[in-house]
């Protein structure tokens, strides 16, 4: 039995079968993903005062990934046009390439999320803050601002060692701005990194510290929604890898059969991929430019 | 299988025009393209602008100022996906007006400061206290 609307589209809805379904499919995504962009939206305005973190991420690997989404964009539309064009090894090129833009922002993704496990927070004592700030701001060491819940201010860095009485560490210089034409008066006044060659260690006594951990989901509300959004985002880059692998390799048989019927997945193959690739540059913003 | 002849036409299938459609694909590529071109180049200087402190008022300007460049970007694209599809368009245009709502009252029904707990008497706190 043939099954109508696989090519053509349906004459009411202007759809064929495959678009009526990713479309329903997306509807379904927006509400996951609104889901968790309403939440983050109520987590971050609750947030006290000063306790959120800002100027964390590297922005210029979240800037790379955003060029290499909206290139992929690209690639994938340019993979479509050619199967409607019946240019089979331009097809192949182009949706090679769509593959390749995906793998390289899961590299890059990669290396973000390693650097975030190699990196270690310390919520040291609100009292011991006199004992530790001098130092930190010598050192023009980030240090936040007293934690309301924890009675604590944060120290972040890398663990040099670790002993039953003390941590030693290299924490991480304070976030600044390239460029400051802000009036001297009311500019940030974050002390500047000295300029010495050597890496610079911080010893925190054991007692001093209410809690530390590598800078994982369980660290804090912010990690848990970066790893959940940016997490749930790479699932879908990845799903999109697979299914387009396939389409690539083992699907791209059809041509043979049905060339217009293997153009129509491959263009609902590349909605889902512009709605993965709208879905990263709202995130950009959230939880890089912060 | 119908009596009434409008609706025999509905149920017939769109002829198929490879010309045309080879031609749309083409334009939907090129509409990526200045996509590219243009969200590329407001992203570049989104993060350039983040990286220079021009002071409260100016960075809170810049903010404001790249962020409904960037929506007017990403709305013009999602208008190059549906402008052909006028069912889904308003399916997502329903669908974002309702989310925006529902973010709204869930907000204004919250202990947001500023915007939630609507009832709350700010001027006699103690009254409200249970």
């Amino acid at each position: 039995m043939e099954i109508p609307y696989t090519l053509t589209a349906r004459p009411d809805t202007g759809l064929y079968n495959g678009k009526l379904g990713i479309w329903l499919f997306l509807a379904s995504e927006v509400m996951l993903f609104g889901a968790i962009f309403t939440a983050y939206l109520f987590v971050r305005l609750g947030a006290s005062d000063g306790t959120w973190p800002d100027h964390i991420q590297n922005v210029w690997y979240g800037f790379a990934n955003t060029c290499i989404l909206i290139t992929s964009s690209i690639t994938m539309v340019w993979a479509w046009v050619a199967l409607k064009e019946r240019k089979f090894n331009t097809y192949r090129l182009a949706l090679g390439l769509t593959i390749l833009c995906g793998l390289v922002f899961l590299s890059i993704k990669a290396v973000e999320y390693y650097s975030k496990y190699e990196h270690f927070g310390f919520f040291i004592k609100q009292e011991a803050m006199d004992k530790y700030q001098p130092e930190l701001q010598k050192m023009g060491a980030y240090y936040g601002a007293v934690n309301p819940f924890w009675k604590g201010f944060e120290v972040r860095g890398h663990l040099h060692e670790e002993t039953p009485e003390h941590f030693v560490i290299v924490p991480d210089q304070s976030p600044s701005y390239l460029v400051n034409f802000a009036p001297k008066d009311k500019a940030d006044s974050a002390p500047q990194a000295s300029s010495g060659g050597e890496e610079q260690t911080l010893t925190i006594d054991q007692s001093d510290v209410v809690r530390y951990g590598r800078l994982l989901p369980k660290y804090g509300t912010y990690y848990a929604i970066y790893f959940l959004v940016t997490g749930l985002h790479a699932l879908h880059i990845i799903g999109g890898v697979v299914v387009m692998t396939y389409f690539l390799t083992i699907g791209a048989r059809m041509y043979k059969r049905s060339p217009e019927q293997l153009s129509n997945r491959i263009e609902v193959t590349g909605i889902f991929w512009h709605f993965v690739d709208l879905v990263w540059i709202t995130v950009f913003p959230i939880l890089y430019l912060t | 299988m119908s009596a009434d002849p409008s609706h025999a036409s509905e149920e017939t299938p769109h002829a198929h025009d490879q010309a045309a459609e080879v031609a749309h694909a083409w334009e939907h590529f090129w509409e990526n393209a200045r996509f590219f071109a243009c969200f590329f180049s407001v992203v570049l200087l989104t993060v350039i602008a983040w990286s220079i402190n021009f002071g409260p008022t100016w960075n809170f300007v810049a903010v404001v100022f790249f962020a409904a460049a960037r929506s007017l970007l990403i709305a013009y694209f999602m208008s190059t996906l549906f402008k052909q599809f006028s069912f889904v368009t308003w399916t997502f245009i329903f669908g974002l007006i309702f989310l925006i709502g529902m973010i709204f009252l869930s907000m204004w029904d919250s202990e947001l400061k500023h915007i939630g707990n609507p009832i709350y008497n700010t001027k006699d706190p103690a009254s409200m206290k249970l």
